[in-house]
């Protein structure tokens, strides 16, 4: 759709100028509003924000250039070595591993300068599922992570894209997957109060993304999902967080029905 | 000598911001601007570091500038070429992606 921005003569790629933004306003939701709950001052958590961007850029990097091993081994004598890995240094990032990363990066501050890392995440959590549906935008922009070949209401016909299939109406998996994520943005925002010094806020979490991803995944068409035993790789990664989530859910009740027996 | 060493971390971030905003003007053109993505990441860590044992003007400056070459490096470089979901991609579709743009 529109892979490429020009400012000022520089050339920026769309999807990480709109994930910037999203990480922009994600983080001023988090230092000004949610840090109001918890004991950590506004500066540790705009550094931890950092290195959990940090942590999301080099986790998501790592797990696809790991993913990617296979092809540089079967085809090293064809290829351009150097100019490969290069490529691959600019395209190709995974959420898991990002997702991974991220929370690394930020368990690394805390152990660094101190500070609660149950705290941090919780504070931030609230907002991933903001920056998530951001970034979506910029994948439509781009042209990737498209849906499968759809005639009905709101389907999108890229005509100029080097990833989408041109002239073919798509389903908006982009605009309905950031719908979504907005969606789980909203819930967290309207159970914070409820919720927001316990682990159940990341339960809710996993649950609600586990089950939008596993629903999604079935209109996806875009790449080789990875299947095994007829779901993708990332419909298994969304149950084992939403079993993750249940457990996490039950247990912080049970903590709590326990104090109060106590 | 605990401000003698943040005052060697505030400098050394101050340089590697300057430097990664330095590398996006004059080589993202030529699609160097992991490099300056790579030096603004380092640049953030150390101007935190130094923030956090002695926060003085050098070690802020440092971290402002890391900020903008990293952000403007990535900018110009993450193009979600294929920002899979998952472990879903293989070696196939990395073959057919890398055909089908360069």
């Amino acid at each position: 759709m529109l892979p490429f921005i020009n400012i000022l003569g520089f050339k920026f790629a769309s999807y990480g100028l709109i994930i910037f933004v999203g990480i922009f306003i994600g983080a001023i939701i988090a230092i000004f509003h949610f840090s109001k709950f918890f004991d950590i001052s506004k500066e540790d958590i705009f550094y931890a924000i950092l290195y959990g961007i940090i942590g999301v850029g080099i986790g998501a990097k790592l797990l696809y250039l790991l993913t990617n091993i296979p092809f540089l081994i079967e085809n090293y004598q064809t290829l351009n070595l150097w100019n490969t890995l290069i490529q691959m240094l600019q395209g190709g990032f995974v959420f898991y591993g990002g997702l991974i990363g991220g929370f690394l990066g930020i368990y690394i501050y805390s152990k660094q300068f101190k500070i609660s890392f149950k705290s941090l995440c919780l504070i931030l959590l609230h907002v991933v599922p903001l920056v998530h549906s951001i970034g979506r935008v910029g994948c439509l922009l781009a042209g990737c992570c498209y849906g499968m070949e759809y005639h009905g209401f709101g389907a999108i016909t890229f005509h100029n894209s080097f990833l989408a299939p041109n002239n073919i109406p798509l389903f908006p998996m982009q605009i309905v997957e950031s719908i979504c994520n907005f969606i789980i943005f909203i819930i967290l925002l309207l159970t914070y109060k409820k919720f927001i010094k316990t682990t159940k806020t990341i339960g809710l979490y996993c649950i609600l993304y586990g089950i939008v991803r596993f629903i999604l995944e079935f209109f996806r068409g875009d790449l080789i999902r990875g299947i095994y035993f007829s779901l993708s790789t990332s419909q298994w990664i969304s149950i084992v967080l939403i079993i993750f989530g249940i457990s996490l859910f039950v247990f912080e009740h049970r903590k709590i029905s326990k104090k109060k027996s106590d | 000598m605990e401000e003698k060493k943040s005052n060697g971390l505030a400098i050394a971030s101050l340089v590697l911001g300057i430097l990664s905003i330095v590398i996006f003007i004059f080589l993202s053109f030529i699609g160097l601007s992991w490099i300056g993505l790579i030096l603004g990441i380092v640049g953030i860590v150390l101007s935190v570091m130094a923030k956090k044992k002695n926060p003085t003007g050098m070690a802020t400056a440092g971290l402002v500038l890391s900020i903008i070459g990293t952000v403007l490096c990535a900018m110009a470089l993450i193009a979600c070429i294929a920002c899979v979901g998952a472990l879903g991609q293989t070696a196939e579709t990395t073959r057919d992606i890398l055909t089908t743009i360069y």
